[in-house]
């Protein structure tokens, strides 16, 4: 059969988790650059998301279903739990993530500054102040979690930590996540210890463009 | 061990869906009525949402994980697949309605009408009719997508019907989203066939808006 193909852009978190979900797996896999919204992506996802796979004649759309797909196929480790109690909280951390802090951390906090509608096209200060509550909540919640077995769900590496590492990788580059970060130990211990994983380091995005940059 | 309670309010489509799990698979279960925010559901969800579950000494939140537990602990038919193509368009169809087509269909039309933003409280004409594209293209796409085997997934019932059947449910007693799905008759038909199903029978909610979590 073909190789699983990726399609999706290196910077967007979700997919660094569907291709961070290959490597964990060793499953040969090609990255095809397509942002959202572009036919590539609208002819498999409704509404043009990224990232969507294609394996063969199977089409797929949505992160968490492609990770799926993959744990199913592939032989190499179970990234997603078939023990019901971790399964569920693998779950539930995902759901989590993506129905909240990806909200909160990603499409509020990084793009108040990566992508501000200021008129003068400056990190929109207003919007990060107003987030920062919500992100320091959030960065504590995740760093109880962490604090008792090391990772998200129950004590092995699951899904869930696959799920909320690219995002981490950016709250790093801010000031106000990073220093949320910094303090919460078990939280920047986890990061560092999970970042050292190949299926981080071979995942790593490009630098952001030079205006992003600028930002951080 | 104890039952299972699950911890919410009989008006969120959300609360309905883990009843629906725990009917379809025979699992005896309370429902323990809680408000969004409620001291209750504040209690295992992080940020008070409903539902949540409590099983002995077990307590989790969020849905999906609600029912991915139920439906590995307990005996009765699989409703999230475990073939891998099942599985995963399960997955796509949960996340599709879970993070757009709800945000559509419930929080954005449904409450232009039941929690209008308009200074006299009528429903917000101007949202409504703003929407109406969108949810007639969701509908849309929902109707194509069973209109195959007559289900969202593969050709039986999996947890990706059963997680979308109490949004229906409230769609189709707004009159715009009445008469897109009156157009869709694949759709149409496969609501009927499902609504029989004692599952959706036994979690009817009572008459009045679904919560609303600020």
């Amino acid at each position: 059969m073909a190789n699983v193909e990726i399609i999706g852009f290196a910077p967007s978190t979700y997919v660094r988790v569907a291709r961070m979900a290959c490597e964990e797996k060793a499953v040969a896999y090609e990255l095809k650059p397509a942002p959202p919204h572009s036919p590539e992506v609208l002819a498999i996802h409704p509404f043009g998301k990224i990232p969507v796979m294609r394996h063969g004649d199977f089409e797929l759309c949505e992160s968490k279903a492609i990770a799926t797909y993959l744990d199913l196929c592939f032989p190499g480790p179970k990234l997603i739990p078939t023990e019901p109690r971790h399964a569920a909280l693998t779950e539930q951390w995902v759901s989590l993530v993506n129905t909240r802090m990806d909200t909160t951390m990603v499409r509020t906090y990084l793009f108040a500054y990566l992508f501000p509608k200021t008129a003068d096209g400056k990190p929109d200060r207003k919007g990060i102040d107003a987030v920062a509550p919500a992100l320091h909540e959030e960065i504590g919640l995740l760093n109880k979690s962490v604090a008792k077995g090391g990772y998200l769900a129950g004590d092995s590496f699951t899904f869930a930590d696959i799920n909320v590492m690219p995002i981490l990788f950016y709250l790093q580059k801010f000031p106000e996540s990073a220093s949320a970060i910094a303090t919460a130990r078990p939280l920047a211990e986890y990061y560092e210890r999970l970042a050292r994983r190949p299926s981080f380091q071979n995942t790593i995005p490009p630098p952001p463009p030079a205006r992003q940059a600028k930002a951080s | 061990m104890s039952n299972v309670e699950i911890i919410g309010a009989a008006r969120s489509t959300y609360t309905r869906v883990a009843r629906m799990v725990c009917e379809e698979k025979s699992i005896v279960y309370e429902l323990r009525e809680a408000a969004p925010r409620s001291p209750d559901a504040f209690a295992i969800h992080p940020f008070g949402k409903i539902p949540a579950l409590r099983h002995g000494d077990f307590e989790l939140y969020e849905s999906k994980a609600i029912a991915t537990y139920l439906d590995l602990s307990f005996p009765g038919p699989r409703l999230i697949p475990t073939a891998p193509r099942e599985a995963a368009l399960t997955e796509q169809w949960v996340s599709l309605v879970n993070t757009r087509i709800d945000t559509t269909m419930i929080r954005t039309y449904l409450f232009a009408y039941i929690f209008p933003k308009t200074a006299d409280g009528k429903p917000d004409r101007k949202a409504i009719d703003a929407l109406v594209p969108t949810v007639e293209q969701e509908v849309g796409l929902l109707d194509r997508a069973v209109a195959k085997t007559g289900f969202l997934v593969g050709d039986g019932l999996t947890y990706a019907d059963l997680n979308l059947m109490p949004i229906l449910f409230l769609v189709r007693q707004l009159p715009e989203g009445a008469a897109a799905m009156a157009a869709a008759k694949p759709l149409s038909e496969y609501y009927q066939r499902l609504a029989a199903r004692p599952s959706f029978q036994n979690t009817m909610p009572p008459p009045g808006p679904p919560p609303r979590l600020q």
